[in-house]
């Protein structure tokens, strides 16, 4: 039997383990900046879409027909070597340049539009999710709400979103989770995350099957503490939120 | 004692020219050559698409020799990994096909003199980056999965290197202003540099972190065959013929214009 030799060192030593510990970074980096602008994007979209005006809800639903249908990998080719190319050229200049305040480095051009691509992307599905959180609310909780002596916005925000976060909560966990295991995808515009880290350690000692194995492992360990950490979140959040709408 | 004289005689034969029969006379009285070419690496070997013919800078350089030694060439097309193997095992008598000396492959070839010398070159805006020092510290893309790549963390350990899936990328990267330099195979760059539409911004370094010299080789330990492929080969030097197949391959018109900053000589 000729099995394959498995050389764990190869890639847990020397500068492969530098690589793969910075990859980590990067990728943590990513993920949790992405999750923030795509949040607040989402959240403004569902703003769009309760708006009464036509040409708001109109604007949301654009945008999340414009993002989800286009692959990602296209729209970071798309911002990287499109996007970055309209700025005016002293913004590119700086941009592109290296900086430093308070001791730690300016994140990367290549970071930053890793982060405005899948924050923009992910923020679609995000707001779709909530959406659907929003119209599974029966609508006799608002009449409820309005007959209580409530105001339009007393009612959504007491009665409406937290019900709605409720039932959004674990399909959101899964954007979460893909979110973070799309950034993978910014290795094609040079974010230095985990996968773009692992292809390095393949031409650099050919011991790929080691490095992926790895990376494998160190994504599943992300994910389950991800949907723990956010099924903890909802765990502690949401029963008060209800506890609030009841009283 | 029929057999008896005819073996005096072979013995003879064998002690009086034997000792020196060695490959060049062999060529010279079969009256050909025979050399190992590729047929799929351009502009080094390839099948010309009209004449359906080998054709290259390695061809040119294959009848050239053939030419000084006054015999007929026959061209046996090879592979990278075949080299070796078809020199080894006697079925040609040279190798002239873009191959790279190294220690390595010293220890099982001869080589001659260099006929080509590329490396790995940097493409950089127009009068910047003209010493290789001024890297350090500069944004250099590369492709992923290059030895070019991994040269670029031991030669500049300070510089910035992004990777990019294709030198194609990397050349859009650095027109938008992401990465300062790329870099790969000069001749490579050279071909890029030319299809591209804005060419007179951007330049081939004149500086190499990476020197790969091409040699003819020949089976270990065949001295004057070597000693004549390298007279031959300073001898296209001096007669400006080398000049002229490096211009009909790597000149200003050809579809990979290559500055030469090499002169064929014996080392």
């Amino acid at each position: 039997m000729n099995g394959y030799h498995f050389d764990w060192l190869a890639v847990l030593s020397g500068p492969p383990r530098q690589w793969l510990l910075s990859g980590l970074l990067t990728t943590l980096e990513l993920t949790l900046c992405a999750s923030v602008l795509a949040t607040a994007i989402a959240v403004a979209l569902l703003g769009l879409r309760l708006l009464p005006s036509r040409p708001a809800r109109t604007l949301a639903a654009a945008y999340v027909a414009v993002f989800r249908n286009t692959p990602l990998a296209v729209q970071f080719l798309f911002w990287y070597f499109g996007g970055i190319g309209l700025l005016p050229s002293a913004w590119r200049t700086w941009l592109n340049a290296p900086h430093h305040a308070v001791g730690l480095a300016f994140p990367s051009l290549e970071l930053l539009v890793g982060v405005w691509g899948l924050g923009l992307f992910s923020a679609a599905f995000v707001a779709e999710d909530m959406r659907a959180g929003m119209r599974a609310v029966a609508r006799g909780q608002i009449e409820a709400g309005r007959s209580l002596g409530l105001g339009a916005w007393q009612t959504l925000r007491l009665v409406v979103l937290p019900q709605a976060l409720a039932h959004a909560w674990q399909p959101l966990i899964g954007q979460y989770l893909n979110l973070m295991k799309n950034s993978t995808l910014a290795m094609s515009i040079a974010v230095a995350e985990l996968c773009y880290q692992a292809n390095q350690i393949e031409s650099y000692n050919f011991h790929a099957i080691e490095a992926f194995a790895v990376v494998s492992a160190i994504y599943l360990g992300l994910g389950l503490l991800l949907s723990a950490l956010l099924q903890g979140l909802g765990n502690s959040l949401l029963p008060s939120w209800r506890r609030n709408v009841r009283h | 004692m029929h057999s008896k004289k005819y073996m005096s005689v072979l013995l003879l034969t064998l002690l009086a020219s034997g000792a020196h029969a060695d490959q060049l006379d062999e060529i010279k009285h079969a009256g050909k050559i025979t050399v190992g070419v590729f047929d799929s690496n351009p502009p080094f070997g390839y099948i010309d698409a009209k004449t359906h013919a080998v054709a290259g800078y390695d061809v040119d350089f294959a009848k050239a020799l053939a030419s000084k030694l006054g015999v007929k060439l026959e061209l046996k097309t090879t592979n990278p990994a075949n080299r070796i193997p078809l020199l080894a095992s006697g079925k040609v008598d040279t190798i002239v096909a873009a191959f790279t000396i190294t220690e390595e492959r010293a220890r099982q070839v001869d080589f001659s003199t260099p006929y080509f010398v590329t490396g790995q070159q940097f493409l950089v805006p127009k009068g910047q980056f003209r010493k290789q020092q001024d890297l350090a510290n500069a944004k250099i893309g590369a492709v992923k999965g290059t030895t070019e790549e991994q040269e670029l963390h031991k030669a500049f350990p300070q510089a910035t290197v992004l990777s990019y899936d294709e030198i194609a990328l990397a050349f859009a990267a650095q027109r938008n202003g992401n990465v300062q330099v790329i870099t790969q195979d000069g001749a490579i760059l050279a071909g890029l540099l030319a299809a591209s539409p804005d060419k007179a911004k951007y330049e081939l370094t004149p500086y190499r972190v990476s020197v790969e010299p091409y040699g003819i080789a020949v089976k270990k330990g065949e001295k004057r065959l070597l000693d004549a492929i390298n007279q031959t080969l300073v001898g296209l030097e001096k007669n400006g013929q080398a000049l002229h197949i490096y211009n009909t391959w790597f000149g200003k018109g050809s579809s990979t214009p290559l500055p030469r900053d090499f002169k064929i000589a014996l080392h």
